[in-house]
C-alpha cells in the first residue's frame, strides 16, 4: 500500500508540511487485492482511511504511551517482513551484520523473486555463510519431516 | 512455524525444538500423524535455474556455480520502475535507507515531505529525540515517532486494521493485514 494524504475529520485533504499531532485519517492506497473492489465517495479507487491508534512500546527500563497511524515507511524492509511475500523486482543485502542475524536470511532474500533478471545485491558480501553448516537440532527436525514423509507416502499413496 | 529453513520466529520458540517453555507446540508438532513436503518451487518456475540453485541454497548446500551465479548479481543493475523494495537485515539500516530514499525521491519529484509527529502521552527514561526517531515495524513497535511521507510512498502497516466501507447496513469491511 502507498501513502496518499492526511485528512481531516471531514476527509478534507490536509497540506500543511509538519502536522503536530496525528489528524482524523491517513489516507492510503491499496495496491494488492483485499478481496472486494474498494471504492468510496470523493476518493479514487482503493483509497481507503486508517485512522491513528494509541500505541505503546517498551524496552528495558524505557516506556512511551504515543497515539500515531500504525504504519511505516517500506522503501526498505527487513528480512523478517519480506518472509512469503513475492516481489516483482528486489535489491537484496546479503552482507552478515555485526550482531547476531539468521544465516537463513540470505535464502529467504533472494527467493522473494522470480527471475535473476529482476533480482540485484545491494553490495558485496562473504558467501561464507552460505555454507554454514545447519544447527544440530534443525538437520535432526528435517530427518524426522523426511522419515514421517515416507511413511505417509506408503500408508496413503 | 512453517519452514524452519526460513527465518526463526523472534521468541526462538519455533516448535521443532524440544525447549522447557514451548512443550505442548512442540509435542503437538511431534504428534502429526502425516507429513507431505512440498518441493517445487512455484515461485521461480520462469527461471528453473534460480530455482535449483535455491533448493540447495535452502539447506546451504550451494555449488560453486550457484555462489557464482549470486555473485553475478552483486551490483546488478535492473532495468526497471524507480521504486524497487531493498531487503536488509537490521532496522537501523532499513530506517536510513528508508530516509534516504524518501528524500532522494522528494527532491526528484519535487514533491514536498510531510512530517506527522506522534502524540506523546506518557514517556519514562526515554528523551523527546529519541522518542521522535523511533521508527515502527519491530516485534513490539508499532508506530514512528515522526512518520514522514510523500504522495505515493510505500507503507508497511505494522498491525492487522479493519476499516468498514461507506454506510451500508450491515457494512461491508475491508480487513488490511500485516506482512
Amino acid at each position: 500500500m502507498e501513502f496518499y494524504g492526511f485528512a481531516d475529520e471531514h476527509g478534507a485533504l490536509i497540506h500543511d508540511e509538519i502536522i503536530a499531532t496525528p489528524p482524523a485519517y491517513m489516507l492510503v492506497k491499496l495496491n494488492h487485492d483485499v478481496g472486494i473492489n474498494v471504492a468510496l465517495p470523493g476518493l479514487p479507487p482503493s483509497v481507503i482511511g486508517i485512522e491513528p491508534e494509541r500505541l505503546s512500546y517498551r524496552v528495558g527500563e524505557k516506556y512511551i504511551a504515543f497515539t500515531q497511524f500504525p504504519v511505516t515507511l517500506a522503501y526498505a524492509i527487513t528480512d523478517y517482513k519480506c518472509q512469503g511475500q513475492t516481489y516483482t523486482w528486489v535489491i537484496a543485502d546479503l552482507k552478515k551484520p555485526s550482531r547476531p542475524s539468521p544465516s537463513s536470511s540470505p535464502y529467504v532474500q533472494l527467493s522473494r523473486s522470480k527471475t535473476r533478471a529482476c533480482l540485484s545485491i545491494l553490495r558485496p558480501f562473504d558467501p561464507a555463510e552460505l555454507r554454514s553448516p545447519l544447527g544440530k537440532e534443525l538437520v535432526a527436525e528435517l530427518e524426522w519431516q523426511k522419515q514421517k514423509a515416507e511413511q505417509t507416502k506408503a500408508l496413503y499413496l | 512455524m512453517g519452514d524452519f529453513l526460513q527465518i526463526p520466529t523472534v521468541s526462538g520458540r519455533d516448535v521443532y525444538l524440544d525447549k522447557p517453555e514451548c512443550q505442548k507446540g512442540h509435542q503437538l508438532w511431534r504428534s502429526l500423524n502425516a507429513v507431505v513436503l512440498l518441493t517445487e518451487q512455484m515461485r521461480q518456475s520462469e527461471d528453473p535455474e534460480l530455482g535449483a540453485c535455491l533448493r540447495r541454497l535452502r539447506v546451504h548446500l550451494p555449488t560453486d556455480a550457484d555462489i557464482a551465479m549470486i555473485m553475478d548479481r552483486v551490483g546488478a543493475p535492473l532495468a526497471c520502475p524507480t521504486i524497487i523494495p531493498m531487503l536488509v537485515r537490521r532496522h537501523n539500516l532499513r530506517n536510513v535507507l528508508n530516509e534516504n530514499k524518501l528524500r532522494e525521491i522528494s527532491q526528484a519529484s519535487r514533491l514536498p515531505i510531510t512530517h506527522c509527529l506522534a502524540t506523546i502521552h506518557e514517556r519514562q527514561k526515554m528523551t523527546l529525540s529519541e522518542a521522535y526517531s523511533l521508527k515502527g515495524g519491530k516485534t513490539k513497535l508499532k508506530g514512528d515517532g515522526i512518520l514522514s511521507v510523500i504522495p505515493g510512498a510505500p507503507l508497511l502497516i505494522t498491525k492487522n486494521i479493519k476499516r468498514p466501507l461507506g454506510m451500508s447496513d450491515p457494512p461491508n469491511f475491508v480487513f488490511i493485514t500485516e506482512l
